[in-house]
């Protein structure tokens, strides 16, 4: 063996710790994959929110936006004027990541809110001159600029600041200095008699941004008309009141500044849309663009992750000497199905068929009818015709429905044979064959193993980080005796892939419950919500099969309460539920409303499944909302609970009426490739 | 017996040309401690009270015994023992107890103490939590002027682990908010930031600061030699999910009982991160808090503190105490 356990491919290297360099080292182009325009975030002058999960990427993209990294990239290029190709790009991007605890200290200050208002600008505006005059600076060490321009820049920043620096470099200190001179006011302020007016005395409210800006497009003949985009990360960390202030600057753009704004943010990140303009308030698509960073296409995303996921194990002498560093086929493309359910009976022969025992009233009956419907080679297909049985189709109908299906070559001209063996192909395909493999495992006592490039890539729901985490834990749990033959055809073995699964869904659980608010009640609400859907994936009826996306009965009143529309609003920040994009009916027959569903990267905890399908969801009232943020529930108690809430009593009919429907509605999955 | 920083002086050489005290107290050297002021906190943890039994007993000169009592650490009335314990503190007949019921009455309260710089300040730090810990020594450090201290610590016995599992400790419960401790704030020349964190034993949390702070790199550091052998192994499994994402190449180690280890080794950090904001954040040791403290005071342009402080604290994390520390602090 000679890979040390430290070299773990996936180890973290975010983009959150990466420098310009790396980031541009490990960029995959995540536009197509997310539907984004480069050009729009590159060029437009409406400024544009970034919305997306944590690790979804915000950061990555917005670094990328940055002067830096557009550098390297122009310099990769081999592009002669850096700065005619800024120009022709039409924008500069300066990279700033609003840190929580400044918000934090901020919003703490025992003073006035038009103070800490005043004082956060000023701060603002002293972060981003620095990160100015960072890469003046460095359009200076890197020749692009010459010494006329570097000296009637300083100039100009000593008009502006009333200063007399001798060089960029001793602007970007004497920034340092400003900033520092505060920070130690506010170390000590809260022991300091007369704290409002020290504080009033160093804000200066001058707008530098747009002086600067100002400035460098009068010096630099290249930038006349070149835009600076403030490219603001972590949007969310930003409080309410300050978000106001940044909601105001975003509301004032226009062109006779050329400062725009670029803004990554988690969803719900945006407190509110008032700004101190009058009585404005921001208005979607013409204050500013939205763009999500969600899954919209799988293929896509599959494409962006193994590139990803190649990058970090090529840079791995070990994995790229033994042309390890395709993951798809490192994971297995995707799952066995029917050989784990082989697995299964292997260790539990027949205990599946105990579920139909009682509708017998004989041995003799019942091991006539096990022998018409046994299916050794696949227990799915035994599963299948257990569950016709159940729904009082007769054995022999069962038993010739599945031979007609077995023995059909082309599945597809099934509808010939009859209308039975069609509808059992049906079931097996598109409806069942995935739902029996957890009713059997819950029969037999066993968890479902998740593994498989596809397994993974749902289980991440899009967030890139997750995968990566995903692969991180499957990676740790290899051993010696799997790197010994190490070939570019291996395949890593289940149980580490699952193992690898099982930590990471463990991990993220266990991480909610220390999220700064709402932690408990998030933690509990998912807890509770996955025992549920895991009690729906156990039950042998399959009465609504793959079940793991709920509604709320009353979403208005929600709205209405602060604390649960606080709760949830935090659920969805911090990922542990998601939102549908779009409103469908809440569940069959009823009005619609959003849907959502559990973070698929918690499905290894629960047993349930990562797919996504239409049909049955469960419909939560408010009370019991409110019940399972706070107590830890039994799944009957769950159930007796909601039990008067309208859903109507002939679900089960429709659910099987829509058959055809509920199939379109399937999203993927390793047995649907 | 007597302890200079004997095992990483050249440190303490290079960067401050000093050396440091610390020793294991005896019986002896605690009859003839004589202070001005000996600060405590009151905890539920008898070790908490050992420093200040042990100098009733011997008949040490303490003019002003300052006592804590933190609305955080005081157990409810149904935790009949833990409450008895807590209380114990009126025994030491303190000159004044500091009721700290909202966050900054025990800085305030510090701040208005009418002692002296040159008076001679003693402070155990047992049971303090570290935050406290930080701001307290900097209201007396930056608004006292107190440039000496001395302070004491005593060491647990054994930690409490919840039905005997390693991983099962919990000192911090429910959500945590992490963010600086306001007194070590500071912006960076940069958005280089390194983020050092001293390893506890609660699970996870070293992870979820990581998450929050999202620092440019991060340096883990595990006490060893530890109080006992088997706590070193104990830490590095409770921060396995940290461990395993930022890689083991990231660990380094320091002495958890004394603070001057820490100091060094934080100064040998500052070195090689030299253009990077360093961000502290301890969850280790008491110790490994004095010295980061000492080191972040005395680097105020380039260290904030940072903490992730739970909706609770445990009441009950060690059982017995062992030895009691002594280590003179000049700033």
């Amino acid at each position: 063996m000679s890979l040390s356990m430290f070299e773990n491919p996936f180890v973290e290297c975010t983009s959150r710790d990466m420098s310009y360099e790396e980031v541009f080292k490990y960029w995959c182009d995540p536009f197509s994959c997310y539907s984004l325009n480069e050009k729009l975030l590159l060029n437009s002058m409406t400024p544009v929110f970034i919305q997306g999960a944590r690790g979804s990427g915000k950061t990555m993209i917005l670094k990328y936006l940055s002067y830096f990294c557009q550098k390297e990239l122009y310099i990769q290029k081999g592009t002669q004027n850096i700065l005619e190709h800024f120009s022709s790009t039409g924008s500069i991007g300066f990279y700033f990541r609003y840190k929580s605890d400044f918000g934090k200290l901020l919003d703490s200050l025992n003073c006035l809110q038009e103070t800490k208002n005043g004082l956060f600008l000023y701060y603002f505006q002293l972060y981003i001159c620095r990160e100015i005059f960072t890469v003046l600076f460095d359009m200076e060490k890197s020749n692009f600029i010459n010494s006329s321009l570097s000296e009637r820049l300083t100039k100009s920043f000593n008009i502006i600041f009333s200063t007399d620096e001798i060089s960029l470099n001793t602007c970007i200190n004497y920034i340092n200095m400003l900033i520092s001179d505060l920070d130690n006011i506010m170390r000590k302020i809260k022991y300091v008699s007369n704290s409002e007016e020290t504080l009033n005395n160093k804000i200066n409210s001058k707008n530098f941004i747009a002086l600067l800006n100002k400035a460098v497009r009068t010096i630099i003949p290249e930038f006349e008309d070149i835009k600076f985009i403030i490219l603001i990360d972590e949007y969310e960390n930003i409080k309410r009141n300050n978000q106001v202030l940044i909601n105001s600057l975003i509301k004032q753009v226009d062109h006779s500044e050329n400062i725009t704004y670029r803004l990554g943010m988690r969803p719900s990140g945006m407190y509110t849309y008032y700004t101190n303009i009058g009585n404005e308030f921001l208005q979607p698509d013409r204050d500013y663009i939205l763009r999500e960073l969600k899954l919209t296409d799988m293929q896509k995303y599959k494409r962006f992750i193994t590139e990803v996921a190649r990058r970090r194990l090529e840079s791995v002498p070990f994995f790229r000497e033994k042309e390890f560093t395709d993951i798809q086929s490192a994971l297995g493309k995707k799952e066995d199905w029917v050989s784990e359910a082989l697995m299964v009976v292997k260790r539990y022969p027949d205990k599946h068929f105990e579920l139909i025992r009682n509708m017998y009233q004989t041995d003799e009956e019942f091991l006539k009818v096990k022998e018409l419907i046994k299916y050794p080679q696949n227990p799915l297909i035994e599963m299948l015709n257990i569950l016709w049985l159940k729904r009082g189709i007769t054995p022999e109908q069962t038993a010739a429905a599945m031979n007609a299906f077995l023995s059909s070559a082309n599945k597809s001209h099934l509808k010939t044979v009859g209308d039975l063996a069609y509808k059992y192909k049906l079931d097996y395909n598109d409806k069942y064959k995935y739902i029996l493999l957890f009713v059997l495992l819950g029969k037999c006592a066993m968890n479902k193993l998740y593994y498989s490039f596809t397994t993974f890539a749902y289980l991440s729901t899009g967030i890139v980080n997750d995968f990566i985490s995903l692969c991180r834990n499957t990676f740790y749990n290899l051993d010696e005796n799997f790197f010994d033959k190490l070939d570019s055809t291996k395949v890593i073995p289940l149980d580490a892939q699952h193992k690898g699964a099982e930590m990471t869904a463990n991990e993220q659980m266990n991480k909610i419950r220390q999220c700064e608010e709402n932690g408990t009640e998030m933690y509990t609400f998912a807890m509770n919500i996955g025992s549920l859907f895991k009690d729906f994936h156990k039950d042998a009826d399959v009465k609504y099969p793959e079940t793991n996306q709920f509604a709320f009965e009353n979403e208005a009143e929600i709205e209405r309460r602060e604390l649960l529309k606080k709760i949830l609003s935090n659920m969805l920040k911090w990922g542990v539920v998601i939102r549908k994009d779009r409103k469908q009916g809440i569940t069959i027959g009823r009005r619609k409303g959003d849907i959502y569903y559990l973070n698929r990267i918690y499905c290894p905890l629960f047993n349930i499944s990562y797919r996504t399908r239409g049909g049955y969801n469960f419909v939560i009232k408010t009370s019991l909302f409110e019940k399972m943020l706070n107590d830890s529930l039994e799944v009957s108690n769950m159930k007796s609970l909601n039990k008067q809430h309208s859903v109507k009593e002939n679900i089960e009919n429709k659910v099987q009426e829509n058959v055809p429907e509920q199939l379109a509605l399937f999203n993927g999955g390793a047995g649907n490739e | 017996m007597f302890l200079s920083n004997w095992h990483s002086l050249t440190g303490v050489q290079a960067m401050s040309n000093k050396l440091y005290e610390m020793y294991v107290v005896n019986e002896l050297q605690i009859s003839r401690t004589s202070l001005d002021y000996l600060l405590i906190a009151a905890n539920s943890d008898l070790r908490s009270y050992k420093c200040i039994e042990e100098m009733t007993q011997n008949g040490a000169n303490i003019k002003n015994l300052v006592v804590y009592d933190y609305d955080k650490f005081r157990p409810s009335t149904e935790q009949i023992q833990e409450l008895e314990n807590y209380n114990k503190y009126s025994v030491f007949k303190p000159t004044k107890v500091v009721m700290c019921n909202d966050e900054d009455d025990d800085v305030f309260a510090t701040r208005d103490i009418n002692l002296l710089s040159n008076d001679k300040i003693g402070i155990d730090i047992t049971g303090f939590s570290i935050p406290d810990l930080f701001r307290i020594i900097f209201v007396l450090k930056e608004i006292k002027n107190v440039n000496n201290l001395h302070v004491f610590y005593t060491e647990p016995k054994y930690y409490a682990f919840k039905n005997g599992l390693y991983d099962s400790y919990e000192y911090m419960i429910g959500e945590r908010d992490t963010k600086t401790i306001p007194e070590y704030f500071i912006s960076g020349k940069s958005d280089k930031e390194a983020l050092i964190i001293f390893l506890g034993f609660d699970r996870l949390v070293s992870k979820v600061v990581h998450e929050t702070v999202m620092p440019s790199d991060v340096l883990i550091v595990n006490g060893f030699p530890s109080y006992t052998p088997k706590l070193k192994d104990i830490s590095l499994l409770n921060n396995f999910e940290l461990l395993s994402t930022v890689g083991m190449e990231k660990l380094y180690f320091t002495r958890a009982n004394n603070p001057f280890s820490t100091y060094n080794l934080l100064c040998q950090i500052k070195q090689k991160f030299s253009d990077s904001l360093l961000n502290i954040c301890v969850l280790g040791t008491k110790p490994m808090a004095l010295g980061a403290c000492i080191f972040a005071i005395e680097n105020k342009d380039t260290v904030k503190v940072t903490y992730p402080f739970p909706k609770t604290y445990g009441h009950h994390i060690s059982e017995d105490s062992s030895k009691i520390w002594y280590y003179n602090i000049s700033f």
